[in-house]
């Protein structure tokens, strides 16, 4: 394998790997000190609903306080963090609803320019927890979600509907330390960032709706933290769509903010077999930044034709808090296809900006280089702006 | 008048000193501080030569955060009124001080006074002080907490300011600039427009070089803890692949050794935090590339090689003596972007 890439490929995971320090929607907030996803979301590995003290810590230490009067008491804004600015009445039933719109400008500055506006999610969620300390759990979400754009104009779109459920399962966690959860979930793998477009998701074929029907169990102390996921794909999918087969991540905690990790993937359907290896860090640094980095390995094998690929990614990504709700990102990408020469490099500046409670505004820009050995391309250049908005 | 202090003679002065004195007091009870310098201002030549009076005086200019004034008034009271222990208490070491110099003085508060102000003074200190005024300021404090230790003035308050002190100090060493130097390993990758001249038409062809390597240097910086400045340099050992852009000629060649330098001042915003800098840098860049030449009867590169300027934004994140960098810029007049990951170590 190393002898097939080269040297700057190598020197480049070399550097991250030397230098820098898992899977949940914000991984960047172990900067605060949370380093598992649990603390702030109902699923353990992130990604979906945020619980109480989720809603409180968004509106009380990541978004700004800009738009409030100086006067008004944080416990106030932690108050109004709840479903439709208020606190919960029971202790039972937990509403949630969320909305992401994107605003999408490719190839911007070329001739084949494009801009779209997508509605990427408008989900609504309730979330039924009972017994002592919540042990019982259930959590249904539906809502829209457009056809993905490897699917749109193809046969497959047509059994791809555009209201549909991301996420449901039910849930028994005996102690903090251990949860068994079972449903329909995103698969426990690597460091599950929010950006669903990275190599590090798009790679080990793990996007916005790569959900599977499957088990979950969830293991969790200060000091590892660890998740076994068997899955028998999508039931809503046809059969020989399903993927199936099982994946594990594990993570080690290091000096108090750092975490290292591991992942394995193994999943195939009818078509296509798909076995990814992955390893991670995460470090928060001194004033609620941090570093996250993600190196891996996936093998493809089609089943019907000829083509095994194996391919490899990197994500590091830096997410530094310039003030209190305000974000600045670099994200550089790495992803090559190991039967040819060429890979790709993208570099990724972001802003990310809380400005109140239950409000996310973010502007990325994402510049890809192709490293081609044949001919010499002229960069990409994609904008994006995002809204992001929660009751 | 003394020390410039307008008239506003919105007073009404009594006849003797004594009531005026009292009077000084119900406008500092009211805290009604300018009334008690107009008082003495317009009263002057009985009141200055009454210690009550310069006492009340000095503790308006205090309350005013006339310092310097509140400075003058007490040495004024110290050489006029209590001279001869003041000076018996300056010759004497502190063991065999005796307490009877002292204690039916006032003198004890007044050396407060006078660190407490002096202290102030070189609290408030900025970057346009003058460096001798700073160095008096602080010289003084220190004089002033030592007298006053000498005639047993509370513990508690002269550790209060000598912490004032030590604080000021340290935030002065953190602006200070510190000079450093550190070496650099970065990946790079760029872009260069390469022209290519048909040497019968003078037609002109572009290409497009894609390269990637390794740029090793370093530099030297100069940092405190609000900014870091630095200068340096690194050279590059890439390979790049080139093509050209138009259908009229096909040129393709990959695998070429590019070699360049880039070099150039940037700087750091610490405002995040001493770990997280964002910055800008300017780099002027030198390369020569060892494409080849599809036909040297027909052809001529326009530029074996090339100088170009340009600018990253940078981020440097630090974990003690290595820090990660990564800088997206771009070279003029090149398209595509100029990037760079990397590491840097400080000696």
């Amino acid at each position: 394998m190393l002898k097939k890439l080269p040297l700057q490929s190598l020197i480049f995971s070399a550097l991250v790997v030397f230098v820098s320090p898992k899977a949940m929607a914000y991984p960047n907030f172990i900067g605060h000190g949370y380093n598992s996803c649990i603390t702030c979301h109902y699923n353990p590995f992130g990604n979906g609903p945020i619980n109480d003290y989720g809603r409180a810590v968004s509106a009380t230490a990541i978004g700004s306080r800009g738009f409030y009067n100086d006067s008004k008491p944080e416990d106030l804004i932690g108050q109004e963090s709840g479903f439709f600015f208020k606190q919960p009445t029971n202790k039972h039933f937990r509403p949630f609803a969320s909305y992401r719109g994107l605003f999408l400008k490719r190839n911007f500055g070329e001739v084949s320019e494009k801009t779209e506006y997508i509605h990427m999610q408008a989900d609504v969620n309730m979330v039924a927890k009972f017994g002592e300390n919540d042990k019982f759990i259930s959590s249904v979400t539906f809502g829209y979600a457009p056809i993905p754009r490897s699917l749109q104009n193809t046969p497959a779109a047509d059994s791809v509907k555009e209201y549909r459920t991301r996420e449901h399962y039910v849930g028994y966690r005996p102690s903090p330390t251990w949860g068994v959860y079972a449903g329909l979930m995103d698969k426990t793998f690597g460091i599950r960032i929010v950006e669903h477009t990275s190599y590090a998701r798009t790679t080990p074929q793990l996007t916005m709706d790569d959900q599977s029907h499957g088990v979950t169990l969830h293991y969790n102390n200060p000091a590892i933290e660890a998740g076994m996921n068997v899955f028998v794909g999508n039931l809503t999918q046809d059969t020989e769509l399903r993927m199936k087969g099982w994946a594990g991540t594990f993570e080690y905690t290091l000096l108090e903010k750092n975490r290292l990790g591991l992942s394995i993937l193994t999943q195939g359907n009818d078509f296509l077999d798909v076995n990814a290896f992955a390893a991670h860090a995460r470090s928060g640094l001194d004033n609620g930044s941090s570093l996250i980095f993600e190196v891996g390995r996936v093998q493809k094998k089609p089943k019907l034709v000829a083509g095994d690929k194996t391919e490899y990614y990197a994500n590091f990504q830096n997410h530094i808090k310039a003030t209190r709700g305000v974000y600045l990102l670099n994200s550089v990408e790495y992803y090559k296809n190991a039967s040819d020469k060429s890979y790709r490099v993208r570099f990724g500046p972001s802003v990310q900006y809380f400005p109140m409670s239950k409000v996310e505004l973010r502007l990325d820009l994402y510049n890809t280089r192709n490293f081609n050995q044949e001919i010499s391309v002229k960069d990409r250049w994609d904008l994006m702006a995002q809204i992001h908005l929660w009751l | 008048m003394l020390l410039g202090l307008s008239f506003a003679g919105n007073v009404t002065a009594a006849d003797s000193p004594v009531e005026n004195i009292k009077l000084m007091q119900l406008y500092l009870d009211k805290n009604q501080l300018e009334k008690v310098e107009d008082l003495y201002d317009e009263e002057e030549d009985s009141l200055s030569k009454n210690w009550m009076a310069l006492e009340r005086l000095a503790i308006s200019f205090e309350r005013r955060e006339k310092f310097k004034e509140a400075i003058e008034i007490y040495r004024k009271i110290i050489i006029n009124f209590n001279k001869s222990e003041h000076e018996r208490i300056l010759s004497t070491s502190a063991s065999a001080l005796d307490s009877a110099v002292y204690e039916k003085t006032k003198l004890p508060f007044y050396y407060y006074k006078l660190a407490f102000l002096n202290t102030q003074l070189f609290s408030k200190t900025t970057d346009y002080t003058p460096a001798n005024e700073r160095s008096t300021y602080k010289k003084n404090a220190e004089g002033f907490i030592g007298l006053s230790r000498k005639v047993k003035a509370d513990e508690g308050d002269l550790k209060l300011l000598e912490d004032l002190l030590q604080e000021k100090i340290a935030s002065d060493e953190r602006l200070e600039y510190k000079p450093g130097w550190y070496s650099s390993i970065d990946i790079l990758s760029w872009q260069d427009r390469v022209i290519l001249v048909d040497r019968a038409t003078s037609a002109k062809t572009n290409l497009l070089s894609t390269a990637i390597g390794t740029c090793l240097g370093g530099g030297k910086k100069w940092e405190n803890s609000k900014y870091e400045f630095d200068i340096e340099g690194c050279f590059a050992v890439a390979s790049a692949t080139i093509s050209s852009e138009s259908r009229a000629i096909d040129y393709r060649q990959s695998s070429v050794s590019v070699k360049g330098f880039l070099a150039g001042p940037g700087m750091y915003f610490k405002t995040f935090s001493d770990n997280v800098l964002l910055g800008v840098h300017v780099p002027v860049k030198y390369r020569k590339g060892d494409w080849t030449n599809p036909n040297d009867t027909l052809y001529r590169f326009e530029k074996d090689s090339a100088v170009e300027v340009g600018y990253f934004i940078q981020s440097k994140i630090k974990v003690k003596k290595i820090s990660l960098r990564t800088r997206l810029g771009k070279v003029f007049p090149n398209p595509g972007s100029l990037w760079s990951l990397g590491a840097i170590y400080d000696f």
